[in-house]
């Protein structure tokens, strides 16, 4: 869960053109404002004293934008991103990234609850650990994780992928329709209607490609591919049992 | 929602003004009412100190004379001149007494409501509860709050949900007539009456039906019997049903546990002595610089945190 603070690792990838904004003086509508106004003419935004502050780079739309901000961030941070590139230089409150269609967010610590609930695309990259129900109801899009991932995480996902390099708690990818998550490490246990079916030269293809995204290495334990096994999808009374474990 | 902080300092310090600063940053949590747990410095084997509410239409003076009639009955006799203050919203007259006393908490506490319209909200040997309808910052300019000196405490926004906005049922709650052992809590129990009827059995009492000074009179009943904090709080994750994240006070320590979600969030920090804990990292962030790293404190979970200048404060003060 602990961040690196040494001064070479800190605001890592920072221009000194960046625009800067100081999150002390404005309040969440004022900031996300002038985030969306800078966002169209800037290159790299630097929001300084973000103080896990909620709401903050909610709905930003320019896919050329870069916007970091300088420690941890609150609730729903990059919430609706619709294209920008987001990097959280701290940990990540409940829900970042939720509901978001395009752009990536990069939380270079840990995140709490629901991160990537809901989102339709893009692409969530924690370097820390993932909480618990991450990539809740996800409908596209990936979420990839160095760290491991809490309980219930995939929980009723539609589509989309998460990839998770260490690990995962109980109820991985419980009660899925689609969608695809591979897990390096231990996993607690898999959910409800949750199968492990096997990695094949496509799914090590597109790893491969993933990994390199988010600037990660292969991990030492092979990956495990879980997905649902449909036996949810319609309602039959011999699957009483899975039902009841719901 | 509700929103709940605590705080241990590593020596006294201004406990009241920080706890207000933190909770004031969850007011969207619970805009209802807020509350403190205080613990000050200045601890005696021989006194209580009282923190009380005489209902709107009560008779201070009147009630006041008789209170003080039947405590010496019980062998308690106030100290200093009680201290008055008008209530907000609701009204009435919040009482503090300081009272000579070295017996049975459960008698002077049964002296003091015997009074009719008079309701206990902390006794102890350094604890004082301090809650009213309002902002953090209304009931602390209120009460004085912000000039308090101690140790550690706790603050909780109220965001009323399974009772009615009121003081009494504002948080934290006092585990009568058990001293300095104080909740605030965030959730909801669902096997409450079972629960209490078990404990009412045991002749345990309880000022309200609300389900979080149940939990606080279930621990401090444990502590009582001779179960370490720990023990007690581990206990109560399988015997409570239903959404809770805690936080625990007594003299020496705070202590927290958390149901098999932890739906309710809690986060932990030390910084240079200093345990720090709230429902949302942006509170923490109010009190202490940027360089904070915190923890949320996982589902399931019973932990324990000393109050590090509680020992020799409790040795040396008599």
């Amino acid at each position: 869960m602990s961040i690196d603070h040494s001064p070479a690792q800190k605001w890592s990838g920072l221009s000194d053109d960046a625009v800067h904004l100081d999150a002390d003086d404005l309040g969440a509508y004022e900031l996300n404002r002038k985030l969306h106004e800078l966002s169209r003419d800037h290159a790299q935004i630097v929001v300084d004293n973000p103080r896990a502050r909620h709401n903050l780079g909610i709905g930003l739309e320019a896919d050329d934008a870069e916007i970091h901000f300088l420690g941890s961030v609150g609730y729903y941070c990059g919430g609706f991103n619709a294209g920008a590139n987001i990097v959280v230089h701290g940990n990540a409150g409940w829900g970042v990234g939720e509901a978001m269609s395009a752009g990536t967010i990069v939380v270079h610590g840990s995140t709490a609850w629901s991160a990537g609930a809901g989102m339709r695309g893009g692409t969530i990259v924690i370097h820390g650990d993932g909480g618990p129900r991450t990539g809740i109801a996800m409908k596209g899009g990936e979420v990839l994780v160095a760290g491991s991932v809490g309980f219930l995480s995939g929980f009723m996902a539609h589509r989309g992928k998460i990839v998770v390099l260490n690990g995962a708690a109980d109820g991985l990818g419980a009660s899925m329709y689609e969608g695809v998550i591979f897990v390096s490490g231990s996993v607690s246990s898999l959910g409800a209607d949750a199968i492990e079916r096997t990695v094949d030269a496509n799914d090590t293809e597109e790893l491969s490609r993933a990994l390199g995204s988010a600037g990660f290495s292969w991990p030492d334990d092979p990956f495990r591919k879980v997905e649902a096994e449909g036996r949810l999808w319609y309602f039959d009374k011999h699957d009483g049992r899975i039902w009841r474990s719901i | 929602m509700c929103g709940q902080c605590g705080l241990i300092l590593h020596r006294v310090g201004p406990i009241g003004h920080l706890l207000c600063v933190t909770e004031g940053a969850m007011l969207h949590r619970g805009p209802d009412s807020t509350g403190f747990a205080l613990y000050g410095d200045q601890a005696r084997d021989d006194r209580v100190i009282v923190r009380a509410r005489a209902l709107a239409g009560v008779d201070v003076d009147g009630t006041l004379s008789d209170v003080f009639d039947t405590m010496k009955l019980v062998g308690a006799r106030l100290m200093t001149e009680p201290q008055l203050t008008p209530g907000g919203v609701d009204g009435g007259t919040f009482l503090r007494l300081t009272v000579d006393f070295v017996g049975d908490p459960a008698a002077l506490l049964a002296a003091i409501e015997s009074a009719e319209g008079v309701r206990v909200h902390s006794m102890g040997r350094r604890l004082e509860i301090v809650k009213d309808v309002g902002t953090a910052d209304e009931v602390a300019a209120r009460h004085g709050v912000e000039e308090f000196v101690g140790t550690h405490g706790m603050a909780h926004s109220r965001l009323a949900t399974e009772s009615t906005v009121d003081v009494e049922l504002s948080h934290p709650f006092w585990a009568r007539p058990f001293l300095d052992v104080a909740i605030t809590h965030n959730g909801q129990l669902t096997n409450y009456y079972k629960m209490r009827r078990l404990m009412t059995e045991r002749k345990l009492e309880f000022l309200t039906e609300n389900d979080s000074e149940l939990i606080a009179v279930y621990i401090a009943e444990q502590l009582a019997k001779g179960s370490s904090l720990h023990e007690a709080l581990s206990r109560s994750i399988t015997a409570l049903d239903g959404v809770f994240t805690y936080l625990l006070a007594t003299e020496a320590a705070i202590g927290c546990a958390t149901d098999r979600l932890a739906i309710k969030p809690l986060l932990v920090t030390e910084i240079d002595g200093t345990t720090a804990f709230a429902t949302e990292e942006q509170a923490l962030r109010r009190v202490f610089d940027s360089e904070l790293v915190t923890e949320y404190v996982r589902e399931g979970t019973a932990r324990v945190w000393e109050v590090p200048s509680a020992v020799s404060l409790t040795g040396g003060a008599r």
